[in-house]
């Protein structure tokens, strides 16, 4: 049995929510590994990013940022605005619909790997960016089995 | 393949809302298991509870509150939730989730500098929760 740990980076530009997919570099990681049959996580390292399986078109994406903006409204008051702004000395810190979005998508996926392949069907790896600024994002791909 | 399973009891304190860190618990028996490389998963049964990943800030949390009590309680169409009227357990743990999957490497959780686990109770009562902590090691 094998434990393996991949990762690879984005570039968030400053536009948000951006919904990359990220499942063509996915798949890439898990045919060049060990793994044969097993699980894969897929974990981004940030409290601003969620990372779901979904339908990526763009009538999905359209759907999905308007449900975003119902979840956590840009133009509401964050109490993450008026707390954490001078803690972390860099102002009104604008993220607070950020944090709110991330805690509901979550910081990971898991999929089976089968046969070296990950059944999703007509599905992709979706990787949701919700920071207001541009970001440099870290994504842990980790693979277990044999 | 090695597996540890280890249950946790944490003690609710107020009958209200309650979110708790417990990061730093988890990461302290992810370095006792003396694992290398593996999963931590921290799973609640607790029909209450949920864990979710977030920045374990005041502001934050509030904030995430705020939305659930938003999406969980408003009504539609004029007319109340269904659990309004019945004072049933609310969605609120289903809509946060139940487990998370963190990998960890050289002994170390491979979280972001921000990232904290939490355990949030939706009841209004003070109870016990129990979260189950499985690391898995794969050799």
């Amino acid at each position: 049995m094998a434990v393996e740990i991949c990762e690879f980076t984005y570039d968030k530009p400053v536009t948000e929510p951006y919904l990359l997919n990220i499942t063509s570099k996915v798949r890439s990681i898990v045919s060049k590994s060990k793994v044969k049959n097993g699980v894969a996580i897929i974990f981004i390292n940030s409290t601003t990013t969620g990372i779901r399986i979904m339908k990526y078109t763009k009538d999905t994406k359209a759907e999905l940022t308007k449900v975003l903006e119902v979840l956590a409204p840009s133009d509401m008051e964050y109490m993450h605005h008026k707390l954490a702004g001078d803690v972390y000395g860099i102002g009104a810190d604008t993220n607070g619909k950020s944090h709110v979005r991330s805690a509901f998508f979550g910081p990971s996926v898991t999929v089976p790997i089968i046969s070296k392949k990950i059944p999703l069907g007509k599905n992709s790896i979706v990787a949701m960016d919700f920071d207001v600024i541009k970001r440099k994002r870290r994504v842990i791909v980790q693979m277990l089995g044999r | 393949m090695r597996i540890e399973t280890i249950k946790l009891y944490f003690e609710k304190q107020a009958n209200k809302t309650e979110v708790i860190d417990i990061t730093r618990t988890i990461e302290h028996l992810v370095i006792e298991t003396r694992i290398d490389s593996g999963t931590a998963i921290i799973y609640t049964d607790s029909p209450s509870a949920a864990i979710a990943v977030i920045e374990y800030e005041e502001g934050v949390v509030s904030d995430i509150l705020q939305s659930l009590d938003i999406l969980a309680t408003k009504t539609i169409n004029g007319k109340d939730r269904i659990s309004q009227k019945t004072k049933r357990p609310d969605i609120r743990p289903a809509l946060i989730g139940s487990s998370v999957a963190v990998p960890f490497k050289d002994n170390r959780l491979m979280i972001g500098k921000w990232q904290n686990i939490v355990l949030m109770d939706f009841s209004e009562k003070i109870k016990r929760n129990r979260v189950m902590l499985q690391i898995l090691e794969v050799r």
